[in-house]
């Protein structure tokens, strides 16, 4: 018996345990390019309109977000930068959370061990995932570009750009599977994965604005090098990603042979034998448990919103260089008082909506955790000594809060210090941490949402991530689609106000959505209080 | 003393269904102030849905249940000060020390008895710097145990605590216990070990598919049950037809040597002694029903009544 035997059995057992996660992934980005091919082909109907698009942009400032998509006078190059932002982090988080899903976690929980003790070599379960997964991405890249071809795209660049988009994948299935042998536990795979995928793109962004080599050096750049739809549009680069994907496939083989079933390279800590007072309390607890998940996520957010923010004087230069908006803009300081006005407090606004995507993101994964309280019986136990049901939620619904307040604020901090040190305008820094917290009720939903379902229905608190991805496509992909505004008021994020830099927020909107917020955590509370713990 | 202070566990008639599923179909359970009192039943037969009510944390579909006098769903809060709790498997805090967990468990349900504490890990022969992540099922167990048996809590409840632990910990468990009873601690000690119930409990209840199916101290089940008589005589014993003896077997040698195995009623063992006496006694065992035997028979006694129906 080989270390692969068994590789059709363990395909077989992980499809059996995991296709519908498989199915609603490849189904929901292929959707979302239907979504956005219906809406723009109806938008952009006239070679005059998409030559129009381009300059619509304000110049390459976008670049920091989108890469530099090449062909944007042709319909698949519109396409493919309207969905470069669900490319740039829903492909990746596809990958990780899918490859961790079928290694790590299979691991942790035992599962793995009961299969090797059966006819299962020891590399089966990883070959399987990892063959099982990168056909995924492939299927995903195939029918994001198949997808583009009946709303009139080349089909030539629609190919091109599939498999852009399926060698990103295959990048992070290689990066997970491979992190997936470093470290004992499926939060610290995941944490690796993201980690990287943020750094690729803001490499991918800074490299795009500057227009120099960085891009080579992150995958994201990869996939404009393709450059699909471009007139100097090429193959090779599509080899770049699965050269990667081997080599990390080969190193995960490898460091899988050094370790044993169930550990990881990386030996734990032992802990201190005794607990703190403040650990003691429901509070401290609480923290204790999300201390490193919010750290996570504010660094993230930091990175992430520093790099943008640093950003702002080469995107007002950009605007400036274009010869459309330079023109009507004038020269010397005051165009670019008006630039700044006229694209970067939008694209500030941008920015903060990404920040508060970012926010909501985290609540969700922090209201998820109370779920994993009650499936591995702590719930239950916590709630025999003498404590109320609100008393357990209240103090982890306050950590949820001030987690997701220091990632709004730090991210919101690092974003208009950023903008003010590239501006040498301190001016920034007040204005965009400020309109930043227009966003606070938006976020405060998610958390009345993710509380509510925990208090009545837990089976479905799935539920809340569903509505949060319509939320966040809506908000990202609605205003460039030309939705009407009754459907992108639908999302928190662009309620608050559609540039709450620029314009302000929207007043009515925000005591809507905080009356709501509140309102679903009251439910939340209620709800904890008459159900059976466990769940029935 | 009145009634509600003696009685720390009362139920009658709980009803509690999940869906179409009735895990408790008309349970009755009381528990007197200073006894262990086993909770017998196989998985699945209600037991810790039962404890679930007990501790508010499932609200029951009918009957009454009342712990320490109080509501158990009602006055959750104040009754829990005075409850310890061991779930049969809780997940710790992966992240967190042995220790750490402990003292979170513990000082949740408020007084805790350090020297006790540190008696408890020693004995329990516990490394309190380990993450729980990092512990094996057993030891996990034993975090839980040391957490409730630290506290001065009046009652403990056990829901199967000694699942995955080896036998020297299960002795040292059952010490503890032990222990604890003798200072005037109450314990409900649900289990399916029949071992461990036979050498704790003062009073069992059996039970089955959501009900009770008998209850009492072990003397009174073994009261109606018959114990075990093996014996060697030197001829052959005059036992058929004496009244409360039955499933004789004999089997003799060449000289006469009688091999005997009988059950006995318990009023009856004085004459079937007697009877065996006569006959030349050389060896003589008579073995009081175990536990296991109860326990089948209550099952078997419930199937017949299935059966019949």
């Amino acid at each position: 018996m080989s270390a692969a035997t068994g590789v059709g059995t363990m395909t077989g057992i992980a499809l059996r345990t995991g296709w519908r996660t498989l199915l609603a992934w490849v189904v929901g980005l292929v959707a979302v390019m239907v979504l956005t091919g219906s809406s723009i082909s109806a938008l952009y109907d006239t070679p005059e309109k998409l030559a129009g698009y381009a300059a619509s942009l304000g110049g390459d400032a976008l670049a920091v977000i989108n890469g530099r998509v090449a062909g944007l006078d042709t319909l698949g190059g519109v396409l493919a930068n309207e969905f470069g932002f669900v490319l740039s982090f829903a492909v990746p988080v596809m990958a990780i959370a899918l490859t961790t899903r079928h290694t790590r976690r299979e691991e942790e929980t035992g599962r793995l061990e009961l299969l090797l003790a059966a006819r299962i070599g020891r590399d089966a379960p990883l070959a399987a995932a990892v063959l099982l997964i990168s056909t995924a991405m492939v299927v995903t890249g195939a029918g994001v570009g198949a997808a583009m071809v009946p709303f009139g795209t080349d089909p030539a660049g629609a190919l091109r750009y599939g498999l852009a988009v399926a060698g990103l994948g295959l990048v992070f299935v290689g990066v997970t599977a491979a992190a997936a042998q470093v470290v004992e536990h499926a939060r610290a795979v995941w944490g690796i994965g993201l980690a990287l995928t943020l750094v690729s793109f803001l490499l991918r962004g800074v490299g795009a604005l500057r227009e120099g080599a960085l891009v080579w050096v992150s995958p994201h750049g990869w996939v404009d090098e393709v450059r699909a739809f471009g007139e100097d549009a090429r193959w090779w680069p599509l080899a770049l990603p699965v050269v990667l994907w081997a080599g990390l496939v080969a190193l995960a083989v490898v460091l899988r042979g050094r370790r044993d079933v169930g550990g990881g390279l990386l030996r734990p800590r032992r802990a201190p034998p005794r607990a703190s007072a403040a650990l003691q309390t429901s509070l401290g607890l609480a923290w204790r448990q999300q201390r490193t998940v919010v750290a996570g996520w504010a660094l993230g957010a930091a990175a992430l919103m520093a790099v943008f923010g640093s950003l702002a004087q080469e995107i007002v230069d950009a605007v400036l260089d274009n010869p459309e908006l330079g023109g009507f803009l004038g020269a010397g300081p005051e165009a670019e008082g008006r630039a700044a006005d006229l694209v970067l407090a939008p694209m500030m606004s941008t920015f903060l909506v990404m920040l508060a995507l970012l926010m909501s993101a985290y609540v969700l994964v922090a209201v998820g955790s109370w779920r994993r309280e009650e499936g591995s019986g702590r719930l239950e136990v916590a709630l025999s000594a003498p404590r109320s049901r609100s008393g357990w939620l209240g103090p982890r619904l306050l950590v949820v809060a001030l987690g997701a307040l220091v990632v709004g604020g730090v991210g919101a901090l690092a974003l208009g210090a950023g903008a003010a040190a590239s501006l040498g305008d301190d001016a920034w820094l007040g204005e965009v941490t400020g309109a930043g917290a227009a966003q606070l009720p938006a976020v405060l939903v998610f958390l009345g949402l993710g509380a509510a379902l925990f208090g009545w229905i837990p089976r479905v608190q799935a539920l809340a991530w569903a509505a949060f991805a319509v939320a966040a496509v809506l908000a990202y992909l609605g205003p460039g689609l030309g939705l009407p505004s009754w459907l992108l008021d639908l999302t928190p994020f662009l309620a608050v106000g559609q540039d709450v830099v620029g314009q302000g927020p929207q007043p009515a909107a925000l005591a809507v959505l905080t009356v709501l917020g509140l309102v679903l955590l009251a439910a939340g509370f209620v709800g904890l209080r008459r159900r059976d713990v466990p769940a029935g | 003393m009145t009634t509600s202070s003696d009685r720390l566990v009362e139920i009658s008639g709980l009803r509690k269904t999940f869906g179409p599923v009735a895990a408790l179909d008309g349970l009755d359970l009381a528990v007197e102030r200073g006894e262990v009192h086993g909770f017998l039943g196989p998985n699945g037969a209600g037991k810790s849905t039962t404890i679930r009510v007990l501790l508010g944390l499932v609200r029951a579909d009918g009957g009454t249940a009342r712990l320490l006098g109080g509501d158990p769903w009602a006055d959750a809060v104040e009754l829990h000060s005075r409850v310890a709790y061991v779930p049969g498997d809780v997940t710790l805090w992966p992240g967190l020390s042995g220790g750490q967990c402990i003292d979170i468990l513990a000082r949740a349900h408020g007084r805790v008895d350090e020297s006790r504490r540190a008696d408890l890990v020693e004995r329990f022969d516990l490394d309190p710097t380990r993450r729980a992540r990092d512990y094996s099922k057993g030891n996990r167990q034993k975090v839980s145990l040391v957490a409730a048996l630290a506290t001065d809590a009046e009652l403990l409840v056990l829901d199967e605590p000694t699942s995955g632990l080896d036998p020297l910990m299960e002795e040292v468990f059952q010490q503890v216990v032990r222990e604890r009873r003798e200072q005037g601690t109450t314990v409900l000690l649900s289990s399916h070990i029949l071992g461990e119930v036979e050498a704790l409990a003062d009073r069992v209840s059996i039970i089955r598919a959501g009900r009770t199916v008998t209850t009492g101290t072990l003397t009174d089940l073994r009261r109606h049950t018959r114990s075990a008589v093996r014996a060697v005589t030197d001829r052959a014993p005059a036992l058929h037809d004496m009244p409360g003896v039955g499933d004789v077997e004999t089997v003799a040698d060449e000289q006469g040597r009688t091999e005997v195995v009988a059950s006995v009623e318990p009023d009856a063992v004085g004459r079937l002694v007697g009877a065996l006496h006569d006959a030349g006694i050389h060896t003589l065992t008579v073995t009081p029903p175990s536990l296991d035997d109860l326990f089948l028979r209550a099952y078997a006694g419930h199937d017949e009544r299935v059966d019949a129906r």
